[in-house]
């Protein structure tokens, strides 16, 4: 988003810091995801950053001055909320925070957890022992 | 006379094992073809049902599959070494030897066939569930052409697992009245 002024005066520096101040940080929930007895909402967090510039010139008689600043802003997932639906207070909510570099792995994490749920649904089977895999590896 | 018709046997079902075991090793690498081209979210997701089910990853299905495929060549050739020496006159000396490496190349498969056919089976198992299972991923982790593709290659792997544990029966059997 750009927004340009025809005129610079006090008040765009406190524009800006009132505008960083409300969007920075602010955090939203998404779509909720609902599989079994679960429910995935992510959480996106807004991120802005703003700059701006002024100047002035012209020919005499003919002044000119002007300013222009400009917001920027990146949304991304921070975390997701997997709440459980029959278990009830805070032991049925899971917050899954990612780090910043490390997304990628945090959603896996997750899927993989609910992936593991599907198994127990569909009955999980037993390890197959070192011994065993051992005759395999050498037959 | 009934040895020879033993080995003959023998010898049939160790090249039908042969192809059934580069069928199957095919159709493994296929799986991990299909499983590599997944989203990444979803890849190491997949990697990790089928070792978790069947106790091993892609990676050691393919090396089992491939030691079995070279054990039964190592077994078709000492068979034939058998039934050459029988052809010859059926010298006691030579058919011992032959015979007695049979035994020994044949050891590791008789050891390991009782837990290669209940790995199969597994294997099978494994496959009959999962197009359930993956129909129970949501669209959102699983599109739908990646989800079509990894169901439409589910049969024919069933298939080509039993039909392996059918010829390891076989050849367990088979072994034990050729090499004892």
């Amino acid at each position: 988003m750009v927004i340009y002024v025809e005129d610079s005066n006090a008040t765009i520096s406190e524009v800006l810091a009132n505008l960083q101040q409300i969007f920075n940080g602010v955090e939203s929930l998404g779509k909720a995801v609902e599989f079994g007895d679960k429910v995935a909402i992510p959480i996106y967090q807004f991120n802005f950053g703003t700059g701006g510039g002024g100047g002035g010139g012209g020919r005499e008689g003919r002044s000119s001055s002007g300013v222009g600043f400009a917001l920027g802003g990146t949304i991304g997932p921070v975390a997701v909320v997997v709440l459980t639906k029959d278990v009830p207070g805070p032991q049925g909510i899971q917050i899954h925070q990612f780090g910043t570099n490390k997304l990628g792995e945090a959603l896996a994490e997750l899927i993989l957890r609910f992936w593991e749920m599907i198994e127990s649904q569909m009955g999980k089977r037993e390890k197959l022992s070192s011994e065993k895999k051992e005759k395999l590896m050498n037959i | 006379m009934q040895q020879k018709e033993e080995l003959e046997s023998l010898l049939k079902t160790c090249e039908s094992a042969k192809d059934s075991v580069d069928a199957f090793l095919r159709s493994i690498n296929d799986y991990v073809a299909v499983v590599e081209e997944l989203p990444a979210i979803a890849k190491p997701l997949v990697r990790r049902d089928l070792e978790s089910n069947t106790g091993m990853s892609a990676d050691e299905w393919k090396a089992f599959l491939e030691r079995l495929g070279t054990r039964y060549s190592s077994i078709y050739d000492a068979a034939q070494r058998v039934t050459g020496a029988l052809a010859d006159g059926g010298d006691d000396t030579e058919v011992a030897a032959a015979t007695a490496t049979l035994k020994e190349v044949s050891a590791p498969l008789r050891e390991g066939a009782d837990v290669a056919i209940e790995q199969l089976e597994t294997m099978a198992v494994y496959m009959e569930g999962l197009p359930d299972k993956i129909n129970m991923v949501p669209e959102a982790f699983l599109k739908g052409d990646s989800r079509d593709e990894l169901i439409s290659s589910v049969p024919g792997r069933i298939e080509r697992a039993r039909a392996l544990k059918e010829l390891l029966e076989k050849t367990k059997g088979e072994l034990s009245a050729v090499a004892g």
